[in-house]
């Protein structure tokens, strides 16, 4: 069976992080209490 | 904080905990029936195949009902203040800007009172470090501001986010309007497309949210502060995020079995989590990822996924895939 280095597979250019993960800090606004609650119950 | 002989006295009268336990339960049951929110799941229970601008509907009924607010707050404070020990049985959706509970909690529909002080937001600006965001947080919501604390907006724009979006350097958000904003005024946000920044506040802002996660665009967008140029995106999507990193797992643990798992994500909504899927599938079994592989290569409706695709069928599987294309060519 082949099998294939994830590593090596090509990626989407548009790059896409899980729900509630940011790259930057918002800069003040009110977004998204689904967000809210991840944040708060982790 | 209750501390001292009080407390002590409490933790060991187990009657007195029973007591105070059922004062919150009975709470429960006062809270759900206020007219107001009974309403609400009424008219949700009614609108089971809306989508988001119906819910939203039903949801702004019920944020303009100033008594039917009153009612939730005051059944609160009652509670409280015959029982030192009560806690709401509501879900907390706080950060360092703001403190919230959710006043209703659903699949579809969640409403937050929140209070966001003006030392908090002044401090986030202060002390903020590295790069800032304009965020765009891909849902619809509708705001209502109780009070708005003397709160100035700013309102931005970016291109509408599609299931065909494609995240790119020269996409940009703009400024549309700063203004002060009213108490009792209310916004309606679409995420895809809207947002605002609270530029200012001299006193705490009190606000409701009604945010449905129906008909969201596939991402969340921040857009960064300064350039107004596309920063990066993430999931709208919790339980595609949670079932993106359990097919991660499973790869990990070789769990061929779960194949079947592998091949119905690959027709996620959300073209980032088919190719997630596809990705892990390929590491997990290529063989039986290569008939899917050609499907997508040919037919995924996003063109990003589609090229990333053919690229991996000609960087991995040459022979096979130049054995289709003459297959193709002459099909006798």
């Amino acid at each position: 069976m082949k099998k294939l280095d994830i590593r090596t597979l090509p990626e989407l250019k548009t790059k896409v992080g899980a729900y509630g993960s940011v790259k930057q800090q918002e800069v003040g606004g009110v977004v998204c209490a689904g967000v809210f609650i991840i944040i708060a119950q982790s | 904080m209750i501390v001292g002989k009080a407390l002590a006295g409490w933790l060991a009268d187990e009657k007195e905990q029973a007591r105070r336990t059922a004062e919150t339960e009975d709470f429960a049951r006062r809270f759900q029936a206020i007219p107001a929110r009974a309403a609400l799941e009424e008219g949700l229970r009614g609108a089971e195949t809306g989508g988001a601008d119906e819910i939203l509907e039903l949801a702004r009924t019920f944020l303009e009902d100033d008594s039917g607010i009153r009612e939730c707050v005051d059944e609160m404070i009652g509670a409280a203040s015959r029982n030192p020990y009560f806690q709401p049985t509501l879900r907390t959706a706080s950060t360092a800007l703001h403190s919230g509970l959710l006043l209703y909690d659903g699949p579809r529909l969640t409403i937050m009172l929140a209070v966001m002080g003006p030392d908090a937001i002044a401090a986030k600006r202060v002390f903020r470090q590295g790069g800032a965001s304009i965020s765009f947080g891909g849902q619809k919501s509708l705001f209502r501001f109780l009070k708005a604390g003397g709160a100035v907006l700013s309102f931005w724009e970016a291109p509408d986010i599609g299931a065909d979006f494609a995240g790119d350097a020269t996409l940009r958000c703009r400024l549309t309007e700063r203004r002060p904003i009213a108490d009792g005024e209310t916004l309606a946000i679409d995420g895809a497309r809207q947002s605002f920044v609270i530029e200012h506040a001299s006193s705490p802002l009190v606000y409701l949210q009604a945010l449905t996660p129906l008909d969201a665009a596939p991402v969340m967008s921040e857009f960064d502060s300064i350039t107004h140029a596309f920063a990066g995106a993430s999931s709208t999507d919790d339980a595609g995020s949670r079932i993106g990193m359990m097919l991660s797992l499973l790869r990990v643990m070789d769990r061929k079995d779960a194949v079947p798992l592998f091949v119905g994500m690959l027709a996620a909504p959300h073209f980032y989590a088919r190719w997630h899927a596809m990705r892990e599938f390929l590491a997990l079994d290529a063989q039986e990822a290569l008939p899917h592989l050609r499907k997508m290569a040919e037919a995924d409706p996003h063109q990003e996924v589609r090229a990333a695709a053919s690229q991996t069928l000609r960087a991995f599987f040459p022979e096979q895939t130049a054995q289709q294309e003459l297959a193709e060519q002459c099909p006798n």
